[in-house]
């Protein structure tokens, strides 16, 4: 790939200037109304106790103290960060691997391949969360079912056992999104120039080499584009957790934003869930910093 | 249609010079957004909200109208006296009733005559033979269990909120009273009792409910016929008696303490404090309050049980096919203990540790200390 860069920079007029930032005044006005604002109002409200409907109470840091004294949010903090490490590798494995396989020219029907695994991308997360919590049901699920019928008679707890709860909403998840990634692997995959498979071909590499030594290279872009988008969504994972286990059994699936949730809205200590978002974003923030420059390295 | 649109259709179409516009709100939304709308002004006029915390929480910051002493103002006759003295009870803060109360959410014991038809335990006609107890219902558990060949006899989910509702009902129904101190902020349960409730009500589960059932394969097992017993909110009776046909059967929450009690909870109807609000808007919503009332059999159809007492003598409500069975449980009601701007059996700081006790993760003794615990550092925040 070419790169070229100017060796002097030509300083804009000022006309261009005001111009570049008019045509930027509608989004910059929208985002400051729709997004700063709340963001700053939020930051606020975390140094206050406050229930909605009752007297704002400045308590200074007390909300981020009691924060950090409060087991159910350590419990959360950790929850969430072991399904962000444990489930974005399989996540991206899996994309990929279902990119490859769509991208293949001996798969026939691929127009049909591929919007089947992007299909349920398009699914509600209550539609998600109504197919799977019926599935993954001990006793009348069709999963077990399945699993009795190939002679494992014992019932799996999927949703209700500690162990099993997590792999169970990584696999919900892997269905429901990986679809999404897949598409933006298949994009990559289509940029790589077909000679440099064919020159491979005439080394004689095989299959397994060109696409260790061709395509995943060729990726690099690409996976951290997919690393980025889907560690912070990861981070943010709430609807289908909450309507498939309500963050049970006991807790061991509790997701950080649940957390926020049920602070902000069931308690309405609404000043304690604030807080708990800011150290959310702080997380979310500094993972994105890590990744981008990252990313900015391989530009450069 | 849902039951409660038709009641509001009816409504409109029976009182030409008033409409009102039903808006139904997902659940997980509808107090943030009921809240943040009261906030602004842009609230509803009227809304339906479950009673106890939530509601005298708004009360303490002089979010709602005192809806006795409007009534009396404006001349609408509510017979405040006629309702659930447990839903009124919670509907009450100094003399004064800032909601009114339009069901009770009750818990049944819903059997399949089929599958106990030779069990003994059922009466020449149908009903179940039952004497209070609790070491009478293991009993009957126990010989359902044998004569059935059904091991884990009964479906009880172990999911909360019901999970929490049922232990607070040992609790209460073992002689438990006091909860939650609301001057000082603190608990003051017997712990004793609690830990006694959560024992026994946690033996019911190891040794006659199949392990970690939970919605919806509890209610889709006993309407399949696979367990004969099941307890759960009545607003299932409809869908289980559906199902079995002329094998359902259903009865009160059994009684399993010294005492007969059932810890319930309840919708009421609250009147937001708006600016622009009119005398004559205000008595048109007073007016469909009593209404509603004594129209209070129409929403027995959803599988509550009515908050007017004096709705369930009338002949519509005798003439339902189910609720006759049950509705002795409003004799035996107790209001969910309140906290402030919270209900009790949602709370993780609650939820959790009794999930656990039931799970056997942790101990009885372990799982009351810890609602302790979390409680009397929460409920300061509140």
């Amino acid at each position: 790939m070419l790169h070229t860069s100017p060796t002097r920079t030509r300083r804009s007029a000022p006309r261009d200037t005001f111009a570049g930032y008019a045509f930027l005044l509608p989004f910059l006005a929208v985002y400051a109304v729709f997004s700063l604002y709340p963001m700053i109002q939020g930051f606020i409200i975390s140094f206050f106790k406050w229930n909605i409907t009752g007297a704002k109470v400045f308590i200074g840091f007390d909300n981020y103290l009691r924060l950090f004294r409060d087991p159910v949010f350590w419990k959360a903090l950790t929850n969430t960060l072991l399904y962000v490490l444990i489930s974005t590798p399989i996540f991206m494995l899996g994309a990929l691997v279902l990119a490859l396989i769509v991208d293949s020219k001996l798969l026939l029907g691929r127009t049909f391949v591929r919007s089947t695994f992007f299909l349920p991308n398009i699914l509600a997360v209550s539609i998600t969360a109504v197919i799977w919590l019926n599935l993954l049901q001990p006793y009348t699920g069709l999963l077990n079912a399945g699993l009795h019928a190939i002679g494992i008679k014992q019932e799996i707890f999927w949703l209700t056992s500690e162990a099993l709860v997590w792999p169970s909403i990584v696999m919900v998840t892997f269905w429901w999104n990986t679809g999404y990634y897949m598409l933006i692997y298949l994009a990559g995959l289509q940029e790589i120039p077909a000679e440099q498979y064919e020159a491979a071909a005439i080394d004689g590499a095989t299959g397994l080499q060109r696409i260790m030594r061709i395509t995943i290279p060729c990726l690099k872009r690409t996976h951290l584009l997919v690393l980025f988008l889907q560690a912070i969504a990861s981070f943010k994972i709430f609807g289908q957790v909450f309507l498939i286990t309500s963050g049970g059994p006991a807790g061991a699936s509790r997701t950080l934003l649940q957390y926020v949730y049920e602070t902000g809205f069931t308690t309405f200590q609404i000043g304690q869930a604030s807080a708990a978002s800011f150290v959310l974003l702080l997380v979310i923030l500094s993972v994105s910093i890590v990744q981008l420059k990252i990313m900015n390295r391989q530009e450069a | 249609m849902t039951v409660a649109s038709k009641i509001f259709e009816e409504y409109n179409s029976t009182h030409p010079n008033v409409h009102i516009d039903f808006q139904q709100q997902d659940f997980t939304q509808f107090a943030t957004k009921l809240k943040t709308g009261m906030m602004s002004g842009e609230g509803p006029d009227f809304a339906i909200s479950y009673i106890g915390g939530f509601v005298t929480g708004l009360q303490a910051d002089g979010m709602l109208v005192p809806i006795s002493s409007e009534a009396e103002r404006l001349g609408v006759d509510i017979d405040f006296g006629g309702y659930t003295p447990a839903a009124m009870q919670a509907a009450e803060v100094d003399g004064e009733y800032y909601a009114v109360p339009c069901d009770n959410l009750i818990r049944v014991l819903m059997y399949n005559k089929r599958l106990l038809a030779d069990t003994g335990l059922l009466n020449e006609d149908g009903s179940l033979k039952l004497e209070p107890g609790y070491d009478n219902f293991m009993s009957m558990l126990q010989t359902a269990a044998d004569k059935t060949g059904i091991a884990d006899p009964l479906a009880l989910t172990m999911r909360p909120p019901q999970l929490v509702l049922g232990w607070l009902t040992m609790y209460e129904q073992l002689g438990g009273h006091d909860f939650v101190d609301l001057e000082t902020r603190t608990v003051n349960f017997d712990e004793a009792l609690a830990v006694e409730a959560l024992t026994k009500y946690q033996k019911i589960y190891a040794d006659y409910v199949l392990e970690n059932l939970t919605p919806p394969a509890d209610l889709d097992m006993f309407k399949a016929g696979q367990v004969p017993f099941y307890i759960d909110g009545s607003w299932n009776v409809s869908a289980a008696a559906d199902a079995l046909g002329d094998d359902f059967g259903v009865t009160t929450f059994p009684q399993l303490g010294v005492k007969n009690a059932l810890v319930t909870t309840n919708h009421a109807f609250i009147i937001p404090q708006k600016n622009d609000m009119s005398d004559a808007k205000t008595k048109a919503i007073l007016e469909f309050i009593k209404w509603w009332g004594d129209n209070n059999y129409k929403w027995a159809e959803a599988g509550h049980l009515p908050a007017y007492v004096p709705s369930t003598q009338t002949e519509e409500f005798a003439n339902m096919p189910w609720p006759k069975y049950y509705e002795s449980t409003l004799d035996v009601a107790v209001p969910i203990y309140t906290i402030p701007n919270a209900n009790l059996h949602q709370i993780a700081e609650v939820t959790d540790p009794i999930q656990k006790g039931m799970l056997g993760t942790i101990t009885p003794e372990e799982a009351v200390a810890q609602v302790r615990d979390n409680l009397n550092q929460l409920l300061p925040n509140l």
